[in-house]
């Protein structure tokens, strides 16, 4: 009996209540909340080492938006520091806010207007907050300061944001080891970003570079042609020679060696047999026709080579005295000097009949 | 068929394009600081790089070896033949063939005599071409390129010199545009060589630090017997002409140089160094004047033209404002007035001047009269 009394009346309670819920929601329909989670969230970061300071763009994709009046939360875990950059405290000038309607992964669209406080309706609050300003939070001003559902949100905090170098930073965890950073953006969606903080994040790259010398000349074989007492003839690299002064050959030399280097020159004036024609000598001589003369100069370009005295001149030398002697000489590491070497030969009417010939051996050599 | 003509056409237009060279060769290292015990034997090797691009036959590399000595005394080797010391301790092949733009490592040995005294031993290592023989009125060319090699015999090594001087380059007691250039010489009496290190600091009128400069960036060794000179640049180096002094600069190249690196008054260049095993030390000052003469007198002048330019328009203003004012003509009237008194009352003075002293006796004076007065 009393077992179908509570049967009865359990009976009648469901079917009330039912029909009570029938009717309400057929008036009051509920409007769930949808709690959605950002998608495309990534934190690149400019330094991953403990202890340094570091930039931060951070990007995700809001399903359901921010609407007027919502804000956009960050919340860095503990360790992270933005209150004690060398450059202040963090503060809305050192971040910088850009929504992109259409979400591509890369941190562009239409940049934000940020003020600390009071911002109108189409600007945004960025304040700083909690244990060593771990907390961002954007805070939409009003109707004109919102984010599309599915919009992407770029937030650059650090030097990255516009004033460069003059900007805050956070400073990395003391820690390596993986953080998450929190993300709310608007009434509903939220996530987290993981960075991972390295002892290390820098390679060490060592290479050693040899000093080295090179030298180059252009042509081992230059000439006169016939010499002659009533005009001066000069070497040309066709062997023929000329009557007025050209370039014979080039001898180049470059090194990266700290000392520089010398060029000498060692050898013999023209001989022939036991003939010889007479080395101009050891000071700087102009040509002198029907006087044996045998004599080289040069001019220098490029590097910082220079021609030696008593090559410099425009008159000729050939010190055999002082053989191996000097000819040009750098003090330091240079690029390569090219030397435009002329020689001539000039003979008296006395000179002995022969073919007359010379070896010259040029040499290049670091300095000590 | 058709590869293989496209090959060789490239082939004759790499040689074509390719520059010819009787000679180019590249040594590494340039310079090979060893130490060694008497009795052993040291091994290395020299990497040759043939620069001649895109000639197809090898070339033979004959090897020789040369002792060296200083050239006066800025770093320059002298080469005295192989009859003795290094020259002769040194090993190596004959000769090396290297193709174009080969690579080829050369090895090579001291040997150190047993009975070889403690101390420096310098040569170089050649790579040379054999200059072709020539014919009548001709000139063969060769060329060599040399790796110096500086030994230094492990045992007890004498050490010895000193200072010799330090001036500013040329004894300059006044400059006017930099870079300053000073140079300090350096005597070794020792057994082997040696490489001061250090610095040449300047100091201006105030005794304020401006510069601090390595007094031997180029780590640049004195030969035993022989003394080395160093030049130090304080301020930016210029291209050197061939005296060896920085090119001169025409008067408003100077006057934007000065400016850029400003010097005025009396300065004092300090030089600090050590060398040695033992740390000899030499400390050394060298005074002087640094007149930037022509930025000043560009200085001079606009101040001088500034001034003028500023004065005119001071007076012109004035004037302006005067008249402005409808004063000018009145002031200009009222002032002459008083310019005219004043030259009345000037002239008044003097002639009572002249009469006091044209009286022989002296005036009884009148006793000054008690003023009189108002009840």
């Amino acid at each position: 009996m009393k077992h179908a009394f509570f049967s009865s009346f359990f009976q009648k309670g469901i079917a009330v209540l039912t029909s009570s819920i029938l009717v309400f929601t057929a008036f009051f329909p509920f409007y769930v909340a949808q709690a959605a989670s950002i998608t495309d969230a990534a934190d690149i970061m400019s330094r991953l080492a403990v202890n340094q300071a570091s930039d931060h763009e951070i990007e995700f994709t809001t399903p359901t938006g921010v609407a007027s009046g919502q804000a956009i939360t960050l919340t860095f875990p503990s360790d992270f520091d933005g209150s004690n950059d060398p450059d202040g405290a963090l503060d809305f000038s050192d971040v910088d806010f850009l929504i992109d309607t259409v979400p591509d992964g890369v941190c562009d669209g239409t940049a934000q207007t940020l003020v600390a406080s009071g911002a109108s309706t189409s600007q945004w609050n960025a304040v700083f907050s909690s244990t060593e300003n771990r907390v961002l939070t954007l805070t939409s001003g009003g109707a004109s300061a919102t984010v599309a559902a599915g919009a992407e949100v770029c937030i650059e905090i650090g030097e990255n944001a516009t004033g460069g170098s003059a900007n805050s930073q956070y400073i990395n965890p003391s820690s390596a080891t993986t953080y998450s950073i929190g993300v709310a953006a608007g009434a509903s969606d939220s996530g987290n970003i993981s960075v991972t903080i390295l002892s290390d994040d820098q390679v060490s790259v060592s290479a050693t570079v040899a000093q080295s010398i090179t030298f180059t000349i252009s042509d081992s074989t230059i000439g006169f042609g016939s010499l002659s007492s009533s005009a001066a003839r000069y070497a040309t690299g066709d062997t023929s020679g000329g009557s007025s002064e050209v370039e014979a050959h080039t001898l180049t030399v470059g090194t990266n060696a700290s000392n520089g280097y010398t060029l000498s020159l060692n050898g013999t004036t023209l001989t022939s047999g036991g003939d010889t024609i007479e080395a101009i000598g050891s000071t700087n001589t102009t040509s002198s026709v029907g006087t044996e003369q045998f004599g080289i100069r040069a001019t220098a370009s490029g590097g910082i080579g220079t021609v030696s005295a008593p090559y410099a001149s425009t008159g000729f030398a050939f010190d055999s005295a002082a053989f191996p002697d000097e000819v040009a000489t750098a003090t330091g590491a240079t690029t390569d000097t090219t030397y435009s070497m002329r020689y001539i030969a000039n003979i008296s009417s006395n000179t002995e009949a022969g073919s007359y010939s010379s070896t010259l051996t040029y040499l290049a050599s670091a300095n000590f | 068929m058709k590869r293989r003509l496209i090959i060789l056409l490239g082939f004759v237009l790499a040689s074509i394009s390719a520059p010819f060279f009787a000679f180019a060769l590249t040594v590494s290292p340039a310079r090979l600081e060893i130490s060694g015990d008497p009795g052993q034997t040291i091994t290395g090797e020299i990497a040759l790089f043939d620069e001649s691009a895109g000639e197809s036959s090898q070339k033979n590399y004959y090897v020789s070896f040369e002792n060296f000595e200083p050239r006066g005394d800025s770093g320059a080797p002298y080469f005295i033949g192989a009859k003795d010391g290094l020259a002769t301790w040194l090993r190596s092949t004959d000769s090396v063939l290297v193709s174009s733009s080969e690579e080829v490592k050369v090895p090579f040995s001291i040997v150190i005599p047993s009975s070889a005294k403690p101390g420096g031993y310098f040569a170089a290592v050649f790579f040379g071409t054999q200059p072709p023989t020539g014919s009548g009125g001709q000139v063969s060319v060769g060329g060599k390129v040399g790796v110096l090699i500086l030994l230094r015999v492990n045992g007890e090594i004498e050490e010895g010199g000193g200072l010799v001087s330090f001036t500013t380059k040329n004894n300059l007691r006044v400059v006017s545009t930099p870079p300053i250039i000073v140079e300090y010489r350096l005597s070794n009496t020792g057994g082997d060589r040696v490489v001061p290190r250090g610095t040449v600091s300047l100091l201006n009128t105030f005794r304020f630090k401006t510069e601090e400069v390595n007094a031997n960036k180029n780590e640049g060794s004195v030969l035993p017997g022989s003394a080395r000179r160093y030049e130090v640049y304080l301020g930016d180096e210029r291209q050197l002409d061939d005296t060896g002094n920085p090119v001169k600069l025409g008067f408003f190249e100077s006057v934007k140089v000065q400016l850029k690196d400003f010097k005025f008054g009396w300065y004092t260049a300090k030089l600090d160094i050590t060398w040695g095993e033992s740390a000899q030390n030499a400390k050394e000052s060298y005074h002087f004047f640094v007149i930037p003469w022509q930025a000043l007198s560009i200085l001079l002048l606009g101040f001088f033209l500034f001034g003028k330019g500023f004065k005119m328009i001071l007076k012109r203003y004035n004037a302006w404002v005067l008249s402005q004012a409808g004063i000018y003509n009145q002031q200009n009237s009222s002032q002459k007035k008083i310019e005219k008194q004043e030259k009345k009352q000037t002239v008044s003075s003097t002639i009572s001047s002249h009469s006091i002293k044209d009286i022989s006796k002296p005036t009884t004076q009148k006793p000054l009269q008690k003023p009189k007065r108002r009840i």
